[in-house]
């Protein structure tokens, strides 16, 4: 029966392997990890459109700028400090990805990019539609707050927002600082960025985080609701700030406590009943 | 009427000789082992003594066992509400030193020194630390009166007495001493098992011996206090508590506990007793002076048809009614009147009795002006300026057991609850059964008086003579007499015997005449 198990585990393994690679063309890897914030035209999304990257860039270019965009701006390579310079500096996260993967989107790209105009150099972004002001209720700001601290928990199970990010605002607890705190995210990012942001996580920790617990269209419409109030009230918050009385409390209460527990526990056998013999004794080395 | 079975301890003091043979044998088989290098779950002391540990009697030090509190008993030391508030410091804990640090010496270097002027050593080195250490303190630093005034005089049991009557116990002429042999009593009422957070102490339905489940102890100590007798003991290297468990792998299998087996003066024995369970509660905390009364009032006779009917009815097997009948435990406690529990106002219900020690006192000790004797001696060689008459004549009974040399408060103090009575009324019969002795052996007692003497004391010639043959002739099987444990049944109750009954053998050559 255990050997069983074994083998379908085993051949289930290799089997699930096969699936995997077998996803290995353009279209998907491209759906999957750029067009979140990317298009093949020229239109804008978070990040540019990438049509026609092929004449803008070099191959190598392109596919050590995927591989980490903050090595190459730390290192100082002018069209990759430009364009940072010029989408609001957001980081691209860095892709997980081989050469051959790579060089198979970049084909995918190349492939479907929009006929080629005359002005070769001239390549205008030109967002599909003038993005509309959404405009929220006021109870869509409060459930998206509470999505946020997780008083109301996300219908697939997705974690709480505020385990990882933090917002300035006095309303809520302090949030977690293991990822980009939120506060101006809503401008940096625009609605519709973090509205496909939300919708299929880019960043591979969060990616994992919510991977098979998405949020619901309602979920994510909420919390841009949240996140857009807090940008525009973020100059009317006053978070209080403990400093070094954190600090001080934290002493004053261990010695408080090495106080009471002493005095409680005075009564205490301390000595044996034989100490009076021993300090008679005299050791080897008197 | 709850009828349980409890095997029962019975120690003779009269004939323990101090030899410590009970300690070492327990020792080898059981804790021989690191971390259990200072734990006797068998010791000897030697009374007027401290003990081990130092002064463990002295319950104001320890707080071990129970107290009266209005008519219901707490812990002193432990229980649930103060066992909680103490739980992670347990104020009143023994520490090492009032053990002592076990310790072995490097034998190694004797053999395996190079060659030098000097011959090799063998330090002492302490099983604990691994590093050489002085002995400051041995598990009976105080055998045979030795520091007599660090340990003989700061006795607990001495508190009983007046300062004069202390004085008169440390003269020289008139020191005397006997030995406790002391293991676990194996409690009616353990202040172990009440005390453990962890519920890991129980009592064995079957026999009543007292255990540590190893698996459950977490290391609270909260029984190491608990015990007034403090025969709990902490494994540092295990971090779990241990006790003696009456070598129940050995009783399992009919065979005597190592403490038991290997006593040289054999003043051990073992049975069964029967006792009432519903009494456990009234007897325990009843008045001091009633302690040791509603105690051997719990001990039911198993000859009775009732105890008997009741017996069977709770599951217990027809051999260990048949071996609480020839119980030695039931014959010396209850039958003879003989013996007493340790401490009894612990308020434990120790189940590990003590035939008190008569010690010197066939004999009174008196004044006399002996000038007549020296006169009889050469005057140069010789003088006589001994002024004591050492009085081996019966002509004053009873007097000599008030003037013995162990005031009786001190025994009563031990023995008694501190009630004088019931242990003069041990002696007393103990004393009867000598002079009945003397009658037939020595001859020099007449019988109407031999016979008077047992009468005073509620006894016949033919008891007097069955204490005798078991004090003085009991074989093995008469000291011990250990039930059967009926292991079949407990299987039984684990797993399916059927498929290997009938299938096991070599199975027949030809088939049975009666059939198969």
């Amino acid at each position: 029966m255990k050997n069983l198990t074994k083998t379908i585990l085993f051949f289930g393994g290799f089997f699930c392997c096969i699936s995997s690679y077998a996803q290995n063309d353009g279209v998907t890897l491209f759906k999957t990890n750029c067009s979140i914030c990317h298009t093949v035209t020229n239109q804008k999304l978070v990040g540019p459109g990438l049509g026609n990257i092929h004449l803008k860039r070099s191959e190598d270019w392109f596919i050590s700028f995927v591989k980490s965009s903050q090595t190459m701006i730390k290192n100082g390579d002018p069209d990759a400090v430009a364009i940072f310079e010029e989408y609001n500096k957001v980081i691209m996260p860095d892709q997980n990805l081989s050469d051959s993967q790579l060089k198979l989107i970049l084909d995918y790209i190349i492939a479907n990019s929009p006929e080629e105009t005359s002005e070769v150099a001239e390549v205008t972004d030109t967002p599909i539609e003038e993005e509309e002001e959404l405009v929220f209720t006021e109870k869509e700001v409060l459930t998206g707050q509470n999505l946020f601290v997780g008083k109301i928990n996300f219908r697939n199970g997705g974690p709480t927002c505020n385990s990882c990010h933090n917002v300035k605002t006095d309303d809520v607890v302090t949030g977690g600082a293991l990822a980009k705190d939120l506060t101006e995210s809503y401008s940096l990012l625009s609605g519709a960025g973090m509205k496909a942001i939300l919708g299929a996580p880019p960043f591979p920790a969060m990616r994992q985080a919510y991977d098979g617990k998405s949020l619901t269209d309602e979920e994510i419409h909420s919390l841009l609701a949240y996140l857009k109030t807090i940008e525009e009230q973020q100059y009317d918050q006053h978070p209080r700030d403990y400093g070094q009385r954190m600090l001080i409390t934290g002493l004053l209460g261990a010695f408080l406590l090495m106080g009471i527990f002493p005095a409680l526990w005075y009564r205490r056998k301390k000595r044996s009943v034989n100490q009076r013999i021993y300090d008679r004794q005299l050791g080897s080395s008197n | 009427m709850n009828v349980r079975s409890q095997v029962s301890m019975m120690f003779h003091l009269d004939k323990c000789i101090g030899c410590h043979t009970c300690s070492i044998a327990c020792k080898n088989i059981w804790t021989d082992r690191k971390g259990a290098e200072y734990q006797w779950w068998n010791n000897v002391e030697t009374k007027p003594g401290t003990g081990y540990p130092t002064k463990w009697e002295d319950q104001e030090i320890y707080k071990g066992g129970w107290e009266k509190k209005g008519r219901r008993i707490d812990l002193k030391g432990a229980g649930k509400r103060k066992g909680l508030v103490n739980i992670f410091h347990n104020p009143n804990l023994p520490v090492i030193d009032d053990y002592y640090e076990p310790f072995t010496y490097k034998y190694l270097d004797l053999v395996e020194s190079p060659a030098r002027s000097d011959q090799p050593t063998a330090r002492p080195i302490s099983l604990i630390t691994g590093k050489p250490i002085d002995i400051k303190m041995g598990p009976n630093w105080d055998d045979d009166l030795s520091g007599t005034p660090d340990f003989a005089r700061k006795d607990p049991n001495l508190k009983a007495l007046s300062p004069a009557e202390q004085e008169a116990m440390f003269q020289l002429e008139r020191m005397a001493f006997f030995y406790l042999p002391r293991i676990c009593n194996h409690c009616l009422n353990p202040a172990c098992v009440a005390s453990c957070p962890s519920g890991a102490i129980y009592k064995r339905g079957e026999d009543g011996v007292v255990l540590i489940n190893q698996e459950v102890c977490r290391a609270w100590r909260m029984c190491v206090t608990a015990c007034p007798y403090k025969k709990s003991y902490y494994n540092w290297h295990t971090g779990k508590s241990e006790k003696c468990i009456l070598c129940y792998p050995r009783i399992e299998s009919g065979m005597a506990p190592a403490c038991m087996h290997s006593c040289v003066g054999r003043i051990r024995y073992l049975g069964v007793v029967l006792y009432d369970a519903d009494r456990i509660e009234y007897a325990a905390s009843v008045d001091e002076e009633d302690l040791i009364q509603a105690q051997l009032d719990m001990i039911l006779d198993p000859n009775d048809p009732k105890v008997i009917k009741a017996a069977k009815e709770n599951g217990i097997a027809d051999s260990t009614i048949r071996a609480a009948q020839d119980s030695p435990t039931y014959k010396f406690v209850k039958e003879w009147g003989l013996a007493l529990p340790l401490h009894a106002e612990f308020r434990t219900l120790p189940m590990l009795f003590y035939v008190p020690p008569l010690l010197p006192v066939m004999a009174s000790l008196s004044e006399k002006d002996q000038s007549g004797q020296s006169e009889k001696l050469d005057p140069i060689s010789k003088f006589w300026d001994d002024g004591w008459l050492y009085d081996t004549s019966t002509e004053e009974l009873w007097g000599s057991i008030d003037k013995a040399r162990f005031p009786l408060e001190y025994m009563a103090s031990m023995f008694g609850a501190g009630d004088t009575e019931i242990v003069k009324d041990k002696l007393k019969k103990l004393m009867a059964v000598r002079i009945h002795r003397r009658r037939v052996t020595v001859g020099d007692i007449d019988d109407k008086k031999a016979d008077q003497v047992l009468a005073d004391v509620g006894l016949t010639a033919k008891m007097a003579e069955d204490i005798y043959y078991l004090t003085s002739l009991a074989k093995f099987d008469d000291r011990f007499v250990i039930p059967a444990a009926h292991r079949e049944q407990a299987i039984e109750m684990l797993e399916f015997t059927g498929d290997e009954r009938g299938s096991s053998g070599f199975g027949f050559k030809e088939k049975p005449a009666r059939g198969l």
